[in-house]
């Protein structure tokens, strides 16, 4: 899967999970730019990209995960395995 | 087999939750623990045990990031269950087969005899602890 499709497929996971479609990722976004991103709702996040992507995160990777390019930089590291 | 061993509860101010159970509930209320400084996880904590059931208050120590957060956003309030398990390891491997996310990988517990305990994630329940059984005749982990 190309970055940009796979951007647009994390985004649709960002809207259902913080149930807010205004969202727009970019890859420095962090938990600061959105107010309802804190530690569970990370979980929710990660646990529905796992399920959307069958892929599986390490607890390491789950908490060195600091801002959307990393994330996605992972989802492609797993997809492409 | 996983049994209920305690239910974890976020408070700004441990002494005052104490006081506050002690109001509310008298003498039927044991505080089984003083209050313990997990220098590890950077909480405070004491264990009470009221009607037989066990209650772990957890106040977040300065520097202390996700339970400090948690206690910003939700304030005082019950936030998780722990469930003892006979081997965390294998109740791990478990969960995590059966789809739950471990948010925080075994570590010994000082509020409860340093015990191994971790913390799970999953997507109907929402966060929770396991806890490894005693391995001692005696569990007397509690004063």
């Amino acid at each position: 899967m190309k970055r940009d499709k796979l951007k647009q497929e994390l985004q649709k996971i960002y809207y259902e999970v913080f149930d807010d479609t205004s969202i727009v990722l970019f890859n420095e976004m962090t938990a600061d730019d959105i107010e309802a991103w804190d530690s569970l709702t990370h979980l929710r996040l990660i646990m529905q990209i796992e399920q959307y992507f069958n892929i599986k995160f390490t607890t390491a990777q789950i908490k060195r995960t600091k801002n959307v390019g990393m994330l996605i930089d992972m989802i492609e590291q797993k997809i492409v395995k | 087999m996983m049994r209920i061993h305690h239910i974890g509860y976020l408070v700004k101010d441990i002494t005052a939750a104490i006081n506050e159970c002690k109001n509310f509930v008298g003498e039927g209320m044991i505080q089984k623990t003083d209050v313990i400084h997990d220098t590890l996880r950077l909480v405070d904590i004491s264990f009470l045990e009221i009607d037989g059931i066990l209650i772990e208050l957890v106040a977040p120590q300065d520097g202390c990031t996700d339970i400090g957060e948690g206690i910003k956003r939700l304030g005082n309030t019950p936030y998780h269950i722990c469930f003892e398990c006979d081997k965390i390891e294998k109740a791990i491997s478990l969960l995590t087969q059966k789809g739950c996310l471990l948010v925080k990988e075994p570590q010994p517990a000082i509020a409860i005899d340093n015990r191994m305990v971790a913390f799970l994630y999953s997507r109907d329940l929402g966060l929770f602890e396991v806890v490894e059984a005693s391995t001692k005749m005696d569990d007397t982990y509690i004063c």
